[in-house]
């Protein structure tokens, strides 16, 4: 669920793939991986943003399947530690990591997940969640 | 139906499709299934007919790194209408207090990033750089080195540190490059002035021949590791030798000023590449000075100049001054270079014939001279005598001569001795070169030895009037040096006209604000003005370039219909006040300087009439092959791109809008953008015509780089609208222009993709 439907986008002027939160108070630069067009995302997924105002935290909104355990995420900043964080499966969790980003300062963002799995038998793809929306604040 | 997003400590919620007849519609926020939040945390943004709007605030119990359970819940009168709820996991660092200040990093300004060791720059080094309350950075790339004979270089110099500039003065002999620093800073020599000698490793014996281009990438890495370290802003090149224009140029947004010294072809020691190097210079410099009419005279039929003569320091001068009675040995005194261009044999006749006046020549003198003075005992070669023992060396002078050949050299001189002779209050008996001439009957004038000696024993009579030593020193209190140093910051006030940076936007808010801010922080330009025109977004374009109202240079107009890019543009150029416009897409990050390399060429030549820079995706003449990840590697390749290309020009058909500049002149003559072509495509090669019909060219600068997105408000259209747009806007073209010739890449190595 969204306010609204924005999410920034790329410099190829489509939405970018990691659904930044229109809002956000960043630029998405370069290339992003790892990210699905429905949102699912792979345990190994990276992004690039430049900051407009002081951003302080990092919000992953995201599903994980019902089926499964605990997801552990772990996201880390280009120059800065990194921090991991655990979503209960089978319902909408917000996992919120801090980030510290000065205006105009630029990172990569790595989140890595536990695990991935094939999501189906029609739908070969490996994922590990499905992501709402990214806010950085 | 609720929806919600978490936004940093808040939660925004959205409440629609309510029974629009409920008044009373109310949030109630359950943490881990039981525990009201306080009605203090919520807070209503707005109600309407069927829908509400609010914020929470997370408390900070949430964040202790674990999942806790929200529930959202709509009520009315104690019902529950709606609930949606969800796990949140907050980790505890979010709590701590962010370490220092906010602060800019990575601001693609200076390559702050680069950690160096200041004292590897000299021990003033730290000084130059502390100093952060300057009016500007001035870079004096000079004919001789401070401690040589003072003379105008280090005057001005002085006189502008005075005026609260950052001076740099850079040394005409180099150091050894040994892998680290590019430069030294080898003294201080007077409040705000520092020396400044650059390290190469090439060996350059002397800058007289002018450089190579071994030498110019050398020196220009060398000026330009000076300008990052000691982060110049808008820098300004005062370059009194034509050579170093090459070096100079290569400052980002630099303000080079030729200073004119004399008539360069008339020395015996100058290489002919100087000479076309000032030829070049000439034309190029953003403010040509002349220290002399005849040499204004000369320049004039290429360009004109601004008249800026010599001067004196007059209080330096003042200790000279002293009653002089007839009772003293009159004395006949010069100093300054006693060169092929003195007049030995007027000195000869003159001390011959009056054998009880003594002749004092202070300064080197060249053997030909000292020869054609030998055996006379009235005549003293006093040697080189340091400028501030100057004034107690001619306490004994009773007059001050200049005899001079008249040479094309010597004719363009406006020399500084008669400006310290007469602050000393000393009579002048002078060749006549013009601009003694023009002083009037405050110096005698001798164009024949016979004329030199009656006007030297004329001189000799007044040398005790104390009334017309007053005169004198009245006369050269006038034309102090720092008054030379007013001119000359007149002179550079007037070089750059006030620049409307004019960015139509329509959505894309977040690309608005990286544009505004790019121009904002990095154009160092002082006399600008930046309008928004917000073409009925419907995005948060206005909340977010809120940020930029305190600032007096930003402006918003908000459209209430899309005007398109030409309607926008449009109504952007009739709100500006600027003589020049840059059009520039809300979807480009501008380099540091932009501005005045990219409007240069339109106001060094007035057949130019709109110029545009290069990038990194365009689809025409203008697109490099760059490649980076982030603005502050994007500064970085810039440089590096357009520095083999200072001062390029590149002209052709039409130059892209995404970023165009244009005088107001060319905007009054060929009139608005066309309308016709909507909401965008093909207007700008279609005032490019327009343009060219009326006589301007449209060249890309090779210098200047933007950054550029790319279509980023034409994203949203998808393809079909935009082919059917384009093919449209092309049909409006070619019935006004004939076929379309298409755009295509520069074919040239590092162009194109």
């Amino acid at each position: 669920m969204t306010i609204g439907s924005g999410f920034l986008a790329g410099v190829d002027g489509q939405p970018h793939p990691a659904r930044i939160d229109a809002q956000s108070r960043v630029v998405p630069l370069g290339e992003a991986m790892g990210f699905f067009e429905d949102g699912w995302v792979r345990a190994q997924a990276a992004f690039s943003v430049r900051a407009l105002d002081n951003v302080t935290s990092l919000s992953l909104e995201l599903w994980v399947p019902a089926d499964a355990e605990q997801l552990t995420i772990t996201m880390r900043p280009s120059n800065a530690p990194e921090i991991t964080l655990a979503a209960p499966a089978g319902r909408v969790t917000v996992l919120q990591f801090p980030l510290k980003i000065p205006p105009l300062g630029e990172r990569r963002i790595e989140l890595t997940a536990s695990r991935e799995h094939k999501l189906s038998d029609r739908d070969t793809r490996r994922a590990a969640y499905k992501l709402t929306c990214i806010g950085l604040y | 139906m609720i929806t919600f997003r978490v936004r940093g400590r808040l939660i925004s919620v959205s409440c629609s499709e309510l029974d629009p007849r409920l008044t009373d519609v109310e949030l109630n926020v359950v943490l881990n299934h039981d525990q009201q939040l306080e009605a203090g945390c919520i807070f209503k943004l707005e109600a309407g007919p069927g829908s509400c709007r609010w914020v929470v605030h997370l408390p900070a119990e949430l964040y202790q790194g674990c999942a806790r359970q929200i529930a959202l819940q709509i009520k009315s009168a104690g019902r529950l209408l709606e609930m949606r709820a969800f796990s949140f996991v907050g980790s505890e660092q979010i709590l701590q207090p962010i370490a220092g200040p906010a602060v800019v990093d990575a601001n693609a300004t200076h390559f702050e990033q680069k950690k160096i060791d200041i004292s590897a720059y000299g021990e003033a080094a730290s000084i130059a750089l502390s100093i952060d309350q300057r009016a500007a950075d001035i870079l004096f790339f000079s004919i001789i080195d401070w401690h040589f004979r003072i003379q105008r270089p280090q005057h001005l110099a002085r006189s502008l540190a005075e005026a609260h500039h950052r001076v740099f003065y850079i040394s005409v002999h180099f150091g050894d490059y040994a892998g680290a620093s590019r430069f030294r800073i080898v003294q201080q020599p007077e409040p705000r002035v520092f020396e400044v000698q650059l390290l190469v490793s090439a060996k350059i014996n002397r800058i007289y021949g002018g450089f190579t281009a071994d030498h110019v990438e050398q020196l220009r890495d060398a000026v330009l590791d000076l300008y990052d370290t000691m982060k110049l802003t808008a820098p300004i090149a005062i370059v009194q030798f034509a050579s170093w224009c090459s070096v100079a140029e290569v400052l980002p947004g630099c303000t080079v000023v030729y200073d004119c010294l004399d008539l360069l072809s008339g020395f015996e020691n100058v290489g002919q590449q100087a000479l076309a190097d000032e030829q070049r210079l000439i034309r190029s410099a953003d403010l040509l000075v002349t220290t002399s009419e005849p040499l204004a005279n000369r320049i004039a039929p290429v360009r004109a100049s601004a008249l800026i003569r010599n001067g004196a320091t007059v209080e330096h001068f003042r200790s000279a001054r002293r009653k002089r009675s007839g009772k003293d040995q009159p004395v006949v005194g010069y100093f300054g270079a006693i060169d092929h261009w003195f007049e030995a044999s007027w000195v000869r006749a003159a001390a011959e014939h009056n054998p009880a006046v003594r002749f004092k020549l202070i300064g080197r003198a060249e053997p030909e001279i000292v020869a054609a003075l030998d055996g006379l005992s009235n005549v003293e070669l006093a040697g080189e005598i340091a400028y501030d023992k100057l004034p107690e060396a001619i306490r004994d002078f009773s007059i001050g001569i200049i005899p001079f050949k008249i040479t094309p050299l010597i004719e363009c001189v406006n020399p500084v001795k008669l400006y310290e002779y007469m602050a000393a209050g000393l009579p002048v008996v002078a060749s006549p070169l013009p601009e003694v001439v023009a002083v009037g009957d405050l110096v005698r004038i001798a164009a024949t030895a016979e004329e030199f000696a009656t006007a030297i024993e004329a001189a000799l009579e007044e040398a005790a009037d104390a009334g017309a030593a007053k005169r004198r020193a009245r006369w050269a209190s006038q034309h102090g040096w720092s008054s030379r140093a007013d001119q000359l910051q007149s002179e550079l006030g007037k070089v750059w006209p006030k620049v409307s940076v004019i960015i139509v936007a329509y959505n894309k808010a977040q690309f608005t604000a990286a544009a505004v801010h790019s121009v904002l922080t990095l154009s160092d330009y002082e006399n600008l003005e930046v309008i928004v025109v917000d073409n009925a977004s419907a995005d948060d374009t206005q909340s977010v370039l809120r940020q930029f109202a305190e600032d007096k240079r930003f402006r918003m107009i908000r459209l209430e219909e899309n005007a398109g890019f030409a309607g926008g543009n449009n109504i952007g150029m009739k709100a500006a006040t600027g003589d020049v416009f840059i059009l520039l897409n809300n979807d480009t990050f501008v380099t540091k300087g932009w501005v005045r390399d990219l409007i240069r060429p339109l106001l060094l030549n007035h057949t130019i009439g709109l110029a545009g820079p290069l990038t990194n995706r365009i689809g025409n003449e203008q697109q490099v092959q760059i490649s980076y990840d982030n603005m502050s590697a994007m500064a970085v390749e810039a440089r590096r791109v357009t520095r083999r290309y200072s001062r390029r020009l590149f002209e052709v058909r039409s130059v892209a809008f995404f970023c165009v500049a244009l005088r107001r002149d060319l905007y009054e003559n060929v009139g608005e953008l066309d309308e016709k072509y909507g909401i965008g495509f093909f207007e700008d090669d279609d005032y490019c015509m327009r343009a060219a019909k009326a006589g301007y060219r449209s060249v890309i600068v090779d210098d200047v780089f933007v950054h550029h997105h790319l279509s980023a408000s034409f994203a949203d259209f998808g393809d079909e609208r935009r082919r059917i747009l384009m093919e449209r806007n092309r049909k409006i073209y070619e019935e006004a222009w004939g076929p379309w010739p298409g755009h295509q890449y520069r074919d040239e190595p590092g162009f194109g993709v």
